[in-house]
C-alpha cells in the first residue's frame, strides 16, 4: 500500500544464522530507518487528503523557505506523490532553490522515474535551466529509452540541442 | 394490448421519475459529525459519476449497480464464493467511501448519481475512466479520471483535477486565497469560468496547445517566461522598492497630519475666547483624527500587504519548446495552475 513498502520491501531476511553482533545492529539499524521512512512516506501521503496536501506545497511555494526540512519535503512530493498536480506544483515550488546542488540531483534523480509524462516535461524544463552537470546525461537517456512518451522525447532532443548550443 | 399498455405505463413512470433503469439501487448513509464538512471519497474501476450538493444532512448515492450484500445470507442459502462487481457505501470518522469494481470483477459502465451536503469535501478516483460532473459544492474537490469529460459547475472550493484524455470544464461562483486550484490533462481541453473579480496567481503550462482567455489585459496580466528567466535579485529589488514607496506613504501621511494637528492649536489659541468657534472646531477636530486615521490606514494598505506574494518566485521558463504563462489576475491571490501537454487551456470570465 504505502509506496515505501514497495521501493524497500519488508520481508524478513531468509538466512537466520547471524552472530555477528555488528551486523546484527547494523540490520536493526537499517530495519529502524526503513520503518521509518515508511512511516514518513505515510503520513505524508496517505492520510492527508491530496487538497491539504496542494495547500501545503503552496504555502512553501509562497514563502520560499529554504531549510532542509521544506526542501525534503518538497523532494518527497516530487518523487512519492501520488496526484500529478503535486508533483508538479512541488516543482515549481523547487525552482526558487534551483542553485542549491542537492535541489537539482534531486530532480534530476526523480526525473527518469518519473511517470506522466507532463510532469516529466516540466522537469526537462527544469533541469535544462538549472544547467546541472548531469542534465545532458539525464536527457541523453531519456531519448534512447523506447518507453519515453514520444512529446518527452522531443522535448529532451530539444533540451540537448539547447544545453551544446548555449 | 393489455401487456402492452401495462409496458407503456411503467415505461412512462420510469421516465418520470427521470430513472431509466430497470434494476435501480438506492442507498443513504450519514456523516458521523454533521458540524464538520464531511469527506466523499468514490472509488470506481469504470463508471459514471453525477455528484450534487444538495440542502441535505444525508449522501444519497442511486446506481443500477448491485450493492455488495456479502454481509447478508442470501435467501436461496447459496453461499457466494465469487461474485461479479457490486458497490459498497461506508461511513467512518467522517469520512464515507463508496467503493465499485475494485472487489470482484471491473463492473459495467454503471451510472452513479449521488447527492451530498453542499460543504463536503469530494474525493473521486475513476481508475479506468468514466464522466464525471460535479455541481454545487463548497467543499474542496479532487478527482482523478483516464477517460471521460470532467465537469465541474458552481464550486465555491478549492480543486485539483487530473485527467488523463478528457476534456476538463469548470466553472466558480467564488475562489479563495487558502483553497488553491489545479488543473492537469495530458490530451483534453481544460476551460475554466471564474467571477470578474477572482484575485489569483496564475502559471498557465501548455507543451502543443493554445492559451486563450478573454479577461481583459488590466485584469489577467501576465508574462511568458521563456530562456533564462531566473533572476530572484530583479525580484527582490521589486520588493524592495515597492516597501520603500510605501515607507515614503507613511512619512508623508504622518507629516500632513502632523501640519494638520499645529494648524489646529494654533488656531485654538486664537479663537480661545469664542466658544462657539470652539465647539466647531473640535468636530473639526474630530473629523481630521479620523481623516488623519484613514490616512495611515490608507498608508498601510499601500505598504505591501501582499508582501509574501510580491516576491513570488519565477515559474520554470519554457526550455523545450512549450509555453508557460505565469502572472496575476485581479491582483494576485489564490494559487491557480493549469498545465496541459495537448490540450488547450481557455480562461473565460464568468458572465
Amino acid at each position: 500500500m504505502a509506496v515505501g513498502t514497495r521501493l524497500l520491501p519488508k520481508s524478513e531476511p531468509s538466512v537466520i544464522v547471524q552472530t555477528d553482533p555488528a551486523t546484527q545492529q547494523e540490520l536493526a539499524d537499517l530495519r529502524a530507518q526503513v520503518e521509518s521512512m515508511n512511516r514518513v512516506v505515510s503520513t505524508h501521503l496517505l492520510t492527508q487528503p491530496a487538497s491539504n496536501r496542494l495547500q501545503g506545497v503552496i504555502a512553501a511555494l509562497n514563502d520560499g523557505e529554504s531549510d532542509d526540512r521544506t526542501l525534503a519535503r518538497l523532494l518527497n512530493t516530487l518523487a512519492f506523490d501520488p496526484s500529478v498536480n503535486l508533483r508538479l506544483t512541488a516543482l515549481e515550488a523547487l525552482y526558487a532553490h534551483v542553485d542549491l546542488a542537492p535541489v537539482r540531483t534531486g530532480v534530476l534523480n526523480a526525473l527518469p522515474r518519473e511517470t506522466s509524462p507532463l510532469v516529466q516535461v516540466a522537469m526537462i524544463d527544469f533541469v535544462i535551466a538549472s544547467r546541472d552537470e548531469g542534465a545532458a546525461a539525464t536527457l541523453d537517456q531519456l531519448t534512447r529509452n523506447p518507453t519515453t512518451d514520444d512529446v518527452v522525447r522531443e522535448a529532451a532532443r530539444r533540451g540537448l540541442v539547447r544545453l551544446g548550443a548555449s | 394490448m393489455k401487456f402492452h399498455r401495462l409496458t407503456v405505463g411503467l415505461l412512462g413512470s420510469l421516465l418520470a421519475s427521470g430513472l431509466l433503469y430497470a434494476d435501480n439501487h438506492n442507498a443513504t448513509a450519514t456523516f458521523s459529525d454533521p458540524s464538520q464538512p464531511g469527506r466523499f471519497q468514490a472509488r470506481l474501476m469504470q463508471g459514471e459519476v453525477s455528484i450534487r450538493g444538495g440542502d441535505v444532512d444525508e449522501v444519497t448515492v442511486s446506481t443500477d449497480a448491485p450493492r455488495n450484500t456479502e454481509e447478508k445470507p442470501r435467501d436461496d442459502g447459496m453461499r457466494v464464493i465469487s461474485s461479479g462487481a457490486t458497490f459498497s457505501l461506508k461511513e467512518k470518522n467522517n469520512v464515507m467511501t463508496l467503493d465499485y469494481g475494485h472487489a470482484g470483477g471491473w463492473g459495467d459502465h454503471s451510472q452513479f448519481v449521488i447527492t451530498v451536503p453542499h460543504q463536503t469535501n469530494l474525493e473521486i478516483d475513476v481508475s479506468m475512466g468514466g464522466q464525471v460532473s460535479v455541481s454545487d459544492i463548497s467543499g474542496d474537490v479532487s478527482i482523478k479520471n483516464l477517460n471521460g469529460e470532467i465537469q465541474l459547475i458552481d464550486l465555491a472550493g478549492g480543486a485539483l483535477i487530473e485527467s488523463m484524455n478528457g476534456e476538463i470544464e469548470a466553472s466558480f461562483t467564488e475562489v479563495h486565497e487558502d483553497r488553491p486550484l489545479s488543473f492537469t490533462s495530458m490530451n483534453g481541453k481544460i476551460e475554466l469560468h471564474l467571477p470578474a473579480d477572482a484575485e489569483a496567481n496564475v502559471r498557465f503550462r501548455s507543451q502543443n496547445g493554445t492559451i486563450l482567455t478573454n479577461f481583459d489585459e488590466q485584469a489577467l496580466v501576465t508574462t511568458t517566461t521563456t530562456g533564462r528567466a531566473f533572476a530572484p535579485e530583479a525580484h527582490e529589488e521589486i520588493a524592495e522598492f515597492a516597501a520603500e514607496m510605501a515607507e515614503e506613504a507613511v512619512e508623508l501621511a504622518m507629516e500632513i497630519a502632523q501640519e494638520v494637528r499645529e494648524a489646529m492649536a494654533e488656531a485654538r489659541m486664537e479663537i480661545k475666547e469664542q466658544r462657539k468657534m470652539e465647539e466647531e472646531l473640535r468636530e473639526a477636530e474630530n473629523e481630521i483624527r479620523d481623516a488623519e486615521r484613514e490616512a495611515r490606514q490608507v498608508a498601510q494598505s499601500a505598504r505591501p500587504p501582499r508582501a509574501p506574494r510580491a516576491p513570488r518566485p519565477p515559474s520554470i521558463p519554457s526550455m523545450a519548446g512549450g509555453k508557460v504563462i505565469s502572472g496575476t489576475l485581479n491582483g494576485g491571490g489564490v494559487d491557480l495552475q493549469i498545465a496541459t501537454m495537448n490540450g488547450d487551456i481557455l480562461v473565460r470570465k464568468r458572465e
